[in-house]
């Protein structure tokens, strides 16, 4: 099983807050029912969220970051723990889930706003079916890799992680 | 000025003091001379060349003892002093025409007069300077030189000596030929520097019997001209020792007398050399030459002639050091003959605790035009003669997969970067630099575990093989990765790059070279 970067939050904790929606219809609407990630910030589902988190997630630089993770995740039905996410749009057809060009377009988002909006309708795409903690740490790192600038080391930086996912699946 | 009587050398001594000594002085003992030192990289190479080719011509050894006893302790300084002294009338740097002159025509009266700066090889050509071309090496940096570094300019010029236009003669060895000497690793006197690499008579190079003959010192008679009713020159027709003397060209030095600062050393004579006088068809030396300190390709059907191995694109690297030490199969790379008469004969009889290097060093030249010039230092093992042979057989497994690897590198990349490949042009092998830069160390490791290995083993040493396999397949992933993938994704199309990388160990993997370093499969084991 692979190694997740999940910036010091337990796995088990994500997992569990993660299958706890499912009998808190209330929360999880206040996750799901935003137009943008900073939507979900003054959200209590969000608070609540965060409290099961290491002090770090809600630090002012890792907030937007947070918010991505928990709205997103607020979308998967089942956390499909196979294989990594973009191996999952990959598919196991011939023909990819989500198509060449839509997964390229998701790879280079620009903005928050658009990542989020792209990552929704991939999690759609697989049908809720997602694996939860891979998700969370692809979110984490393209939001590092959008703030801070690429990985020096070109082996380690999203794109690549993810081409090669997806390409060799 | 002499060159065997007087001190013109400059050398460096064991307490450092930097002098200029006559080539007799080599042997002496008491703060022995150590080192050379000339002006310039090219001049060093050829000072060496200058001595060793005196030593050879002057005091061959019998035999590889008398060589081993020499090596150890020089001859007395006044022996050799004597020794050499019979060849000084043809080591007259300046004489009136018609009386020898060293490495110039004999009877050249009237010619092409030109500045002293023409002797060097890198210097800008007469074209280059009326375009205003000059832009790495200047014009008018060397204006006078003292006679010390005129005869040094002029010995680099004849060894080297690249072509220079209709008729000016390309040197015996060809233009910018690569040059291998043997050389203690360790602190060592300069005589043990130029006795390594020093043949006995069993080579076929014993000392001139006849002392000023011009079988080997072609400016003692009119040169054999090489234009239409002229004649080519074949080994057979003059002495192997003129090998160490080659004339090329024909050139006359002019002296003039008056103060000079040497636009090269600095120094300051009384006299100096601005221009010479030259002229073209001069000895073209054609057929089977083999240069004694020069590795060659050899054609395994004989049919093509002998070819020296020159400064090339990028250097050398360990790939080419099968073929410089001992010799390489692939391509037909022979060490030079003093390096394998070294391995044959004269290893066993030194203390095999003193490791060697080989000096290698040449110009690249392209046409008349000087690329660059080259110098590398390779590794020496002292193996017996079946021994070497092992060690030739099992590193030219590691070449071969080092080669192969490389290749397919350089071909994958390029498979990543672009949509049709084939359409690009382009230089790309610094690729292959990276590459063979990346693995040097673990392949020189490597090679001194290969020499342990054949001391008690005769069977291919597998362990080695397959750390080799290792270290080429974990060279490959990184050089792949920081060439393909180091730029922004946008700028990427990663479909292409990561079919490609997977291609390339697709094809490692089954590539038939590979398969013989390639670990076996280990039962119950998946291995990716």
């Amino acid at each position: 099983m692979t190694e997740h970067n999940l910036h010091g939050a337990s796995p088990a904790a994500l997992r569990h807050w993660h299958s706890a929606l499912d009998g808190q219809r209330g929360m999880r609407a206040q996750l799901r029912r935003i137009d943008r990630p900073e939507d979900v910030l003054l959200s209590e589902a969000f608070a609540a969220f965060l409290a099961r988190l290491p002090e770090s997630w809600r630090h002012e630089r890792h907030l937007m970051a947070s918010a991505l993770v928990a709205s997103a995740l607020a979308w998967v039905q089942h956390d499909e723990q196979t294989s990594s996410f973009a191996k999952q749009l990959k598919g196991k057809e011939e023909r990819p889930l989500m198509s060449d060009m839509r997964f390229k377009q998701l790879l280079k988002s620009r903005t928050p706003e658009e990542f989020y909006r792209r990552l929704l309708r991939a999690i759609r795409l697989l049908k809720g079916q997602v694996n939860v903690l891979s998700l969370t740490a692809d979110i984490l790192q393209w939001y590092q890799e959008f703030t801070q600038g690429p990985e020096r080391n070109p082996v380690n930086r999203l794109a690549v992680k993810w081409a090669r996912d997806y390409y060799a699946a | 000025m002499n060159l065997i009587e007087d001190p013109w050398i400059p050398a460096i001594r064991a307490d450092g003091r930097q002098c200029r000594i006559a080539p007799w002085q080599i042997a002496e003992t008491d703060n022995p001379v150590v080192e050379l030192a000339a002006p310039r990289a090219d001049f060093q190479g050829a000072l060496y060349q200058f001595l060793i080719g005196l030593l050879q011509t002057a005091t061959a050894p019998e035999d590889s003892e008398q060589w081993s006893d020499l090596y150890h302790e020089p001859p007395l300084a006044d022996k050799l002093a004597s020794a050499f002294g019979a060849f000084a009338p043809a080591f007259e740097l300046f004489s009136e025409v018609g009386k020898p002159a060293f490495l110039q025509d004999l009877t050249l009266q009237e010619g092409e007069a030109k500045g002293i700066a023409g002797l060097l090889i890198d210097a800008p050509g007469g074209k280059t300077v009326k375009d205003n071309l000059d832009f790495f090496i200047k014009s008018g940096q060397v204006e006078q030189l003292c006679p010390s570094c005129a005869a040094q300019a002029l010995f680099t010029l004849q060894t080297n000596a690249p072509s220079g236009g209709v008729g000016h003669r390309v040197g015996l060895r060809g233009g910018g030929p690569l040059t291998t000497l043997l050389k203690p690793a360790g602190a060592s006197t300069l005589w043990q520097k130029l006795w390594l690499n020093v043949l006995d008579s069993s080579n076929g190079l014993q000392s001139a019997n006849t002392v000023l003959s011009a079988d080997i010192f072609s400016w003692l008679a009119p040169t054999r001209v090489s234009d239409k009713t002229g004649q080519a020159t074949f080994p057979e027709e003059v002495a192997p020792l003129q090998m160490y003397w080659g004339m090329p060209r024909r050139i006359r030095l002019e002296k003039q007398p008056g103060f000079c600062q040497c636009s090269l050393c600095g120094g300051e004579t009384e006299s100096s050399v601005s221009h010479f006088i030259t002229r073209n068809y001069g000895t073209n030396y054609d057929g089977a030459w083999l240069h004694p300190l020069t590795p060659y390709r050899i054609d395994p059907k004989k049919e093509q002639l002998p070819l020296s191995l020159k400064g090339q694109k990028g250097g050398l690297n360990y790939r080419h050091w099968l073929g410089l030490v001992l010799r390489d199969d692939e391509n037909g790379d022979q060490a030079a003959k003093v390096v394998r008469d070294f391995q044959a004969t004269k290893s066993a009889l030194l203390d095999a605790a003193q490791p060697l290097q080989l000096w290698c060093f040449g110009y690249d030249m392209d046409n008349m035009k000087a690329r660059c010039w080259y110098e590398h230092t390779l590794p020496v093992m002292q193996l017996g003669a079946s021994q070497a042979e092992l060690v030739q057989q099992w590193a030219q497994v590691l070449v071969n997969c080092a080669r192969e690897s490389a290749q397919l590198l350089r071909q994958h990349i390029k498979q990543a970067w672009y949509r049709r490949p084939k359409d690009v042009g382009g230089d790309i092998t610094f690729i292959d630099a990276a590459f063979y830069q990346a693995t040097t160390g673990d392949f020189y490791k490597a090679l001194a575990a290969l020499a342990r290995h054949s001391q008690n083993d005769t069977s291919p040493p597998q362990a080695l093989y397959e750390g080799w396999f290792h270290t080429l397949k974990r060279a490959l992933e990184t050089q792949f990765d920081q060439s393909a993938l180091n730029a922004t994704p946008e700028a990427m199309d990663l479909k292409r790059v990561m079919a490609a990388r997977a291609a390339l160990f697709k094809n490692f993997h089954s590539s038939k070279q590979i398969k013989q370093i390639k670990p076996a499969k280990r039962p119950l084991k998946e291995t990716a």
